[in-house]
């Protein structure tokens, strides 16, 4: 798409133009500031960006065993248990559950125990299937 | 429907506490949210990158 229309490009040359000159063409350009200083200034926009979204977001390891659902919200390479949260099977919690082309995404709206993540196709093996087993054993739908 | 609350595991004692409990049970360690350095950190942030910016594009 043309940045500037046609009448307004022949506008701009006209009072240029010599008596009986005629425009043949013309053509649009630009000179941007040095890659050095472009690249700089991209990574000062975006970097805040990524460590406040990094920094903002809390991780989260859900299992489900014989009597429960746990969640661990964890951080660090190791991760280091942070909160501990139980969900009882059979407990009928309005659990609200979609499952995506990429992620898996489970709603727990309990008001003492509230919890919502998503969960990527590619976190684990089986990885949807298995956070969307564990909220079906609470009151999901698988 | 309720069951038992969200717990805090205490990082001195590892001691799980109510969340919603301001101290640890055991050990007695005030909990405090992350977002009273995480907010603050991220502001700077950001006004440190837009500063360096402007100096770094400036005449």
């Amino acid at each position: 798409m043309a940045r500037y229309k046609e009448s307004v490009v022949t506008a701009a040359f006209a009072p240029h133009l010599q008596p009986g000159e005629t425009l043949h063409s013309h053509a649009y350009g630009v000179k941007q500031p040095s890659m050095w200083l472009i690249l700089p200034l991209y990574a000062l926009a975006i970097v805040p960006g990524v460590v406040a979204v990094a920094l903002l977001t809390k991780e989260y390891l859900v299992g489900l065993t014989d009597r429960r659902v746990l969640v661990l919200r964890v951080s660090g390479g190791k991760a280091d248990v942070q909160e501990v949260t139980e969900y009882a099977l059979g407990e009928r919690l309005p659990v609200r559950t979609s499952n995506g082309s990429l992620f898996a995404w489970i709603t727990i709206d309990d008001p003492q125990r509230p919890f919502k993540a998503k969960f990527h196709r590619a976190g684990y093996p089986n990885n949807r299937e298995n956070a969307l087993a564990a909220a079906a054993a609470i009151g999901g739908t698988a | 429907m309720t069951g038992p609350a969200v717990q805090r595991v205490c990082p001195v004692c590892r001691g799980l506490t109510v969340a919603a409990h301001p101290h640890c049970a055991y050990c007695g360690r005030r909990f405090q949210s992350e977002m009273m350095w995480k907010v603050p950190f991220i502001i700077a942030l950001f006004l440190a990158s837009f500063l360096a910016a402007v100096l770094l594009y400036g005449p």
